[in-house]
């Protein structure tokens, strides 16, 4: 009796045994959504989504749709939010990393969604340079196309935090201890991947039937200008916007003024596919656009400082009343209705900022007539008289207020161009009197430094 | 897989060989062994094979048996004899058995016992078991009486029923003389010896409630008695349950076990709980329990929150124990410490909840109907301000602020009317909610079969002014039937609820404090007023929310009696959850202005089917001068989730169409999955010496797929011992006062899954935006593949004392559970690209805590009894070590030594007396008020407390006099709240109203000229309102539950053809006493609080 028990309770717990030892009973697939790395990048059609994908979730980031202009134009001179006092520290400049109120928080989410992005691409670019099923010519693209973005990326970045950490993979291990690096090291970075995309870029936008969501060198070109500028490397800067102006094959040229936003207008360098305008030709770089009342205002400054001739003070910005109280709405996109026939996308580079750059860059290499002629070209589109000054410094206020009037709430040029030509502290201390030069760089966001023990805060906000 | 293909094969194959139904009936005396196996195949076609030799020293054999199984009579044929034998196909394999010693020559005697089972009252109990430990058993007759055979000296036989407490007899001999003691002195007159000679007994059963000590719990894969046990767990009845007008079973647990913490966070039905057993143990801040529905595990977060996205209405995530009807449970059982958890492995860190459903009665059958009615309303509101001394207050926060009141910073000033007031408080949340409810279940059946059929339906209405409401019904089945003899038991229940939650999108009690009170609810044409401060609530209830859920839980219990004392057991489970959600946003509902107003809706469908097969053996045996159990078993699971579609659709031709997704102008719609499989073997060893030592072995190896292929297998245990000192000979004097005392104690290794699926898979997304032409593929996650099992040691001493023949049982228990490995969230640097992966921390947690239960018997009168039980537990949480924490992401979040959820805060200094607002101290002396923690030299917030209840515990009691029951119940729990004062960031004079205390309070802590009122933000007052000024004592006692009933007696019923009839008045949540001064100090802060609930109500028996 007990020899058949024990026969029983053996044959049981290998039953049993044999349940648990099978790995196969535990094996789950993936969820529909989703399929594994390998795979993704050992198909062409696949490693094409994969940089969509990180195209699409980064241009529709809040960063990319809204944040990055009205944080840096309300931290500039630009903007006001009318709504309500939300977001007062933006505006007054007084940010600080501790503060839990929603100012601060629009500002800490710029981090986070433009390293999400870079995240992205650096994914890409490991993941295609690991593949040994890709065609070459499709691996240079997609990492062309990533590198431009990272490029673009890591621009933002430094001039909104000056120093930042510069992660360029995607091991945790790595990326997630990384301490700052100086902003030499970063530039450096930028102008290497930029480079790098401009050799391998497309020169047109045929492959998608004309549309200027597709990247080019053109693009890797013109923003190569602008970091040119920043790092005032004029005769490179000269050299980059004048390859944009002169040698692009009749791609671009300047437009209409009520024009600049419009999809694939002759202006447009680079537009951004996001979905807002796919659908509706709505967008947010029209800053919550509506019939009645704008949520975001132009501050009197910016709208005071417009030459009574100036065209764009008429199409730029409109007027509406709130509650009794006129404020002043951004209007270079113009769509708060669906169904218009008229499409727009979010525009990141464009003709008329080319022009500026070299005009910039010439002042500096002491050309002052090839200054001039450039920054006419722009203020002429704009009814202005062309320019007859002959002196440097006259030319360069001439060309600061250009650029204030040409590119306001397009990306936070205005906030940048104030800090790199060291003009912040006269004009904003003129104008804010909560303004204090530290606040020309935004703190780090706190939740990044608590996370990381080698990331020290910026100085001045310890 | 293959292995176990064979395996199984295998093990079917003895089953049936074994397990043949063939029966024999023989009668002969001083037979030879060939002649009884001439009539074994005569009658059951099995032959016998054997050598000459083997049946040579074989002596023959008297025997008389009826109908018996063949391996029962060869067993009983071959007992004395030199002979062994084994079964295959239809041929019996004689052997010579080796003896170790001589066999006796004298036969060992036995007695056939017959007799009867009673109730206290006397009357007959039919269907009861009776069982001889370690053979097997069976049941009253119809008539309560019953017979066993053969049974010899030192046998243990076992009376059980449901309800009643177990009496175990020992058979004892003297001469010719047979007697029968109970194994526990208190039952002395339970056990009456009718006849010596054939044994006759009168065995009166004791309802359980009655006697404590005998209560048979239910521990998920074994039920052993309360007094045998060698772990904690804390259990509920139906009765309990039913005497509370509750729609979720969890309110109606809170108070009532040590141990454990329950929390509503808010006052709607479908409302998400908090369940703490014994503490949080992971850093995760996760401590949901593991739950277990007749054997089926249970979803633990929301049906909906399985995969995909999730649409929440202003209840929160969706408790899946709403899904049960709480008039469908029978009983609750948590499972607390290693040797208690660690039958459930990987998943019983936290506990592991226990719910029985009910099963059919034995006897006559029964209709039993249940109706009640009832009402709830918001216990109490707050003293809002009215308009006049709101605006002056507005106005003085403007001249501090040195700000000028425009139509945009100041509406409620300069646009609104001034003379306007409404209270809103009573408007949107002041109204009363009915509550209908009704049961019907019939159920009956005898020995062998008996069944359970019942419904339940559910109609509440909300608080709300509008017509909200949230509907339930419920249908249980369960059927049980046994063999006739005996061996095969088969049990099903299917238990099925569907609900519809047309509850609102967002709860309004925010609004009906903060909305200032001249707020215009209109614009003068009539339409709704919209502003950028506030959403006119009147928008918000005009959005459509609606859940609508079912749940299916059913499970098949096949149990074979292989040999005596060893079982075969297969449960098969199937579970199905399914939601469907609608969330409809009407343009009319939005501001028209705005560009975002579009018509809105967002419809989601997810479900959740759960598999699972459960095989085991269970083996008992009388083993030396104790009882040994064992088993064996095998778990497989497979949860599937799908979330088939989650579809937005905007901008709808009219809001007439808003559920036709073919009228909206744009549309995306996204599917996800998630599957889950778990593997198991688990084995128990338990011996009972003497009745007084008892030991327990539990082991488990579980295999997750939420783990990578490197680490998914992991090993549990426990090991429990348990000692019952009363029942030594030395204790024997002192019984007049110590009636019962146990010591025990245990160590166990539990761990837990409780985390995302598929967090070690790298790889892409798909997501419905594309760039160029091409559909998006974004990277899913950081993957981590090595990381491993958390695992919780968990120490227990406790003892279980009973004084005075019982009438008062104290238990008294310390516990130490220690987490290590932690499997976290891990919080990283966003620069990485994402804020957090998976991964293991080396920290350890530990909650170390006391339990008190004492439950008295007051007053045992004829006519007057009084029961009391009483409940408090303690728990001290804290993080134990951390190495190397300076060089990972916690370094700044995390203090070793205080608890994982501390609060820390600035210390408050009185005001400024120039700027006249709130100061706070600057405790690191550097000049400046910064935001990381003192401790960690990083800042200047200090530790205050922890977030977690000093102690909690409850009193309840239950009076009866002649037909009147009287239940009363006080839940108490000492915590540590935030003043309701800072539910906004800003100071009061902004304009959000507030509640007069709040006022006072802050004012209170301002310059006499009230400086510190303000009308817009300031740090100054951010700083106050993360101070330690605002951290108030939240503790309360709360009258919990009444419920007073009127039976009718048993002589009116009889008048009236009925067999029972009771009425009752329920009430829940009826006092509190509390210093908090906000809605509730459970749920706190401003969501609808856990309702005060009224209904009378009619149980009919027929």
């Amino acid at each position: 009796m007990t020899t058949t028990m024990f026969k029983y309770i053996i044959v049981g717990m290998l039953v049993a045994a044999s349940f648990a030892s099978c790995e196969k009973m535990i094996e789950i697939p993936a969820p529909i959504s989703e399929t594994s790395s390998e795979r993704v990048f050992s198909s062409d059609k696949l490693a094409l989504s994969a940089l969509s994908g990180a195209m699409s979730s980064t241009t529709s980031s809040q960063a990319f749709a809204i944040n990055l202009t009205i944080v840096n134009g309300m931290a500039a001179d630009e903007l006001l939010y009318a709504a309500n006092t939300n977001y007062d520290e933006v505006a007054t400049n007084t940010y600080l990393p501790l503060s839990a109120a929603s100012g601060t928080s629009l500002i800490n989410s710029l981090w986070s969604d433009i390293y999400a992005a870079i995240y992205r691409f650096n994914s890409v670019i490991e993941g295609v340079t690991a593949s040994a099923a890709l065609k070459d010519s499709l691996k240079t693209q997609l990492i062309g196309n990533a590198k431009f973005m990272r490029g673009l990326c890591y621009f933002y970045l430094v001039n909104l935090y000056k120093e930042v950490p510069l992660v360029l993979q995607t091991d945790v291990n790595v990326t997630s201890l990384q301490p700052k690096n100086t902003t030499a090291e970063i530039y450096t970075q930028i102008i290497a991947d930029l480079t790098a995309a401009k050799e391998v870029l497309p020169a047109d936008f045929t492959s998608q039937s004309g549309s200027r969501t597709v990247i080019t060198k053109w693009a890797a070109s013109a923003l190569l200008a602008r970091v040119y500028l920043y790092t005032a490397q004029w005769q490179l800067a000269k050299d980059e916007a004048t390859n944009v102006i002169d040698n692009n094959a009749g791609l671009f040229s300047i437009g209409t003024l009520s024009n600049i936003s419009v999809k694939n207008n002759t202006e447009a360098i680079l537009q951004f596919g996001s979905y807002l305008s796919a659908t509706s030709g709505y967008t947010y770089m029209g800053l919550a656009l509506a019939a009645s009342y704008t949520q975001y205002t132009i501050t009197d400054t910016l709208r005071h400082s417009f030459d009574a001739a100036d065209l764009r003070a008429q199409q730029w910005y409109r007027t509406l009343d709130y509650f009794n109280v006129i404020t002043y709405q951004p209007y270079k996109y113009q769509n708060n209705t669906t169904g218009t026939t008229r499409l727009e996308a979010p525009t990141v580079l464009r003709l008329a900022e080319q022009y500026l750059i070299r005009s910039e860059a010439s002042l500096h290499l002491q050309l002052t007539d090839a200054a001039r002629t450039d920054l006419n070209i722009v203020r002429v589109r704009a009814g202005l008289g062309a320019s007859t000054s002959t002196d440097a410094a006259t030319l360069a206020l001439e060309l600061e207020s250009e650029r204030q009037h040409e590119l306001f709430c397009e990306y936070g040029h205005r906030w940048f161009d104030l800090r790199r030509t060291g003009r912040i502290n006269a004009v904003l201390g003129g104008l804010k009197s909560t303004w204090t030069a530290k606040a020309a760089y935004f703190p780090l966001p706190q939740t990044a430094i608590n996370a990381n023990p080698n990331l020290v805060q910026n100085p001045d906000y310890n | 897989m293959k292995l176990t293909v064979i395996l199984l094969t295998v093990a079917f194959l003895q089953v049936q060989a074994a397990g043949f139904s063939q029966r024999i009936t023989f009668t002969g005396k001083h037979l030879p062994l060939k002649q009884i196996f001439d009539a074994v195949e005569k009658q059951t076609g099995y032959v016998a094979f054997y050598n000459r030799d083997v049946l040579q020293t074989a002596t023959p054999v008297s025997i008389s048996v009826q109908d018996m199984s063949l391996a029962n009579f060869l067993d009983l044929v071959l007992a004395r004899e030199p002979v062994t034998y084994l079964i295959e196909g239809k041929t019996i394999y004689l052997s010579k058995k080796e003896f170790k010693e001589t066999p006796t020559e004298i036969p060992i005697p036995r007695i056939d016992i017959t007799g009867v089972v009673k109730n206290k009252a006397g009357e007959l109990l039919p269907g009861a078991s009776v069982r001889v430990i370690g053979l097997g058993g069976t049941t009253t007759t119809p008539k309560g009486t019953f017979s066993i055979g053969s049974v010899s000296e030192g046998m243990i036989l076992q009376f059980s029923m449901v309800g009643f407490a177990p009496i175990e007899v020992v058979i004892k001999r003297t001469g010719d003389d047979w007697n029968a003691f109970p194994l526990i002195s208190n039952y002395i007159r339970n056990v009456i010896v009718t006849k010596n000679n054939g044994l006759q007994l009168t065995i009166i059963l004791e309802t359980a409630i009655s006697n404590l000590n005998e209560i048979v719990i239910n521990k998920g894969y074994y039920t052993e008695s309360q007094k045998l046990s060698t772990g904690s767990t804390a259990s509920v009845d139906a009765k309990t349950i039913e005497k509370q007008p509750v729609t979720n079973v969890l309110q109606a647990l809170q108070g009532r076990m040590a141990g454990m913490t329950i929390v509503q966070s808010n006052g709607f039905p479908g409302s998400a709980f908090t369940v703490q057993v014994r503490g949080v143990n992971s850093m995760l801040q996760n401590s949901q329990p593991l739950y277990i529905v007749d054997g089926v595990p249970f979803l633990s977060d929301a049906i909906n929150a399985q995969t995909g996205y999730v649409i929440n209405g202003a209840n929160g995530a969706t408790s899946p124990l709403n899904s049960i009807s709480p008039s469908d449970i029978e009983s609750i059982e948590v499972l607390k410490d290693g040797d208690a958890t660690a039958i459930y492995g990987s998943r019983g860190a936290n506990g592991v909840i226990l719910i029985t459903t009910k099963k059919g009665r034995i006897g006559k059958t029964q209709l039993d109907i249940t109706v009640n009615t009832g009402m709830s309303r918001v216990p109490h509101m707050l003293n809002t301000l009215r308009t006049p001394e709101y605006l002056a207050l507005r106005k003085q926060g403007f001249t501090n602020s040195g700000l000028t009141a425009t139509v945009n910073n100041a509406p409620d000033l300069k646009t609104w009317d001034s003379t306007a007031y409404t209270d809103f408080q009573k408007l949107l949340i002041g109204n009363t909610a009915k509550a209908t409810d009704a049961n019907i279940s019939l159920s009956g059946g005898d020995a062998r079969t008996n069944f359970l059929l019942s419904g339940t339906f559910h109609h509440e209405s909300t608080v709300y002014y509008m017509d909200k409401f949230y509907r339930r019904g419920s249908m249980n089945v369960s059927i049980n039937h046994r063999s006739l003899d005996q061996k095969l038991s088969v049990g099903f229940s299917a238990m099925y609820l569907a609900d519809n939650n047309t509850l609102a999108l967002q709860d309004l009690t925010t609004l009906a404090y903060q909305l200032s009170p001249n707020f215009p609810l209109y614009n003068r044409d009539g339409s709704l007023y919209f502003n950028t401060y506030f959403s006119n609530p009147l928008g918000v209830m005009s959005v459509t929310n609606r859940n609508k859920s079912s749940n299916l839980n059913s499970s098949l219990n096949i149990r074979y009696n292989l040999l005596p004392g060893l079982d075969l057991k297969v449960m098969g489970g199937f579970g199905r959850a399914d939601m469907d959600q609608a969330q409809l946003t009407p343009r009319a509902a939005q501001d028209p202005t705005s560009t975002t107003a579009v018509s809105r809706a967002a419809f989601a469908y997810s479900y959740t089917n759960n598999y699972i097969v459960e095989p085991q053996i269970s083996y008992e045996r009388a083993l030396g001068k104790g009882k040994l159990s064992a088993l064996v078993g095998g778990s497989w699971q497979y949860r599937k989730s799908r979330q088939p579609y989650y579809t937005i659709a905007n901008n709808f031709t009219s809001d007439d169409f808003i559920e036709n997704i073919s009228s909206a102008a744009t549309v995306s719609t996204y599917s996800s999955s998630t599957d889950y499989k778990f593997v198991s073997i688990l084995g128990r060893v338990n011996y009972v010496y003497k009745d007084r030592y008892i030991l327990n072995g539990i082991f488990r190896r579980d295999g997750s797929s939420r783990f990578g292929p490197n680490n998914r297998f992991g090993n549990f245990g426990a090991v429990g011992a348990a000692w019952i000192f009363s029942d030594e000979k030395f204790m024997a004097a002192q019984h007049s006062w110590l009636s019962f005392g146990k010591l025990r104690g245990s160590f166990g290794i539990t761990g837990s899954d409780n985390i995302g699926n598929y967090q070690y898979l790298d790889s892409y997304s798909s997501t419905t935006y594309n760039y160029n032409g091409y559909t998006g593929l974004v990277p899913s996650r950081i993957a981590n593949s090595d990381y491993k099992w958390e695992q919780t040691q968990k120490i227990e001493i406790a003892m279980e004392l009973g004084f005075l023949k019982d009438r008062i049982r104290f238990t008294p228990a310390y516990y130490n559970n220690q987490t290590g490995n932690q499997l976290v969230s891990y919080t990283i640097s966003t620069q990485s690209g994402f804020a957090s992966y998976q991964a293991n921390l080396p920290a350890k947690v530990q909650n170390s805590g006391l339990e008190f239960t004492l439950n008295t018997s007051n007053i045992q009168k004829k006519n007057f009894s009084w029961t009391s039980n009483f409940n408090i537990s303690f728990n001290r949480n804290k993080l134990k070590s951390f190495p190397n924490i300076k060089k990972t992401s916690y370094y700044s979040t995390y203090v070793v030594g205080n608890p994982i959820s501390s609060i820390y805060t600035y210390k408050y200094a009185g005001y400024d007396s120039t700027t006249g607002l709130p100061k706070v101290e600057d405790l690191d002396k550097n000049g400046t008020i910064s935001f990381g923690l003192y401790p960690l030299g990083l800042g200047d917030r200090y530790f205050f407390g922890t977030q977690y209840p000093k102690y909690t515990g409850g009193f309840s009691n239950t009076i009866t006099y002649k037909q009147f029951t009287l239940d009363f119940m006080f839940q108490f729990v000492k915590q540590i709240g935030t003043d309701i004062l800072s539910n906004s960031l800003y100071p009061p004079g902004y304009i959000y109203n507030l509640s007069e205390d709040a006022l006072a309070k802050y004012l209170a802590d301002g310059p006499p000229d009230q400086r510190n009122v303000r009308a817009n933000y300031s740090t100054a007052v951010g700083n106050y309102m993360s101070s330690d000024r605002i951290r108030v004592d939240a503790s309360f006692i709360r009258l919990k539950n009444v419920a007073f009933s009127y039976e009718l007696p048993i002589r009116m019923a009889r008048q009236m053809h009925i067999t029972a009839a009771r009425i009752y008045v329920q009430g829940q949540n009826l006092l509190t006493f509390t210093s908090y001064k906000g809605y509730d100090p459970e749920s706190q802060g401003l969501t609808l609080p856990p309702l005060r609930t009224f209904t009378a109500g009619l149980k009919l028996s027929l």
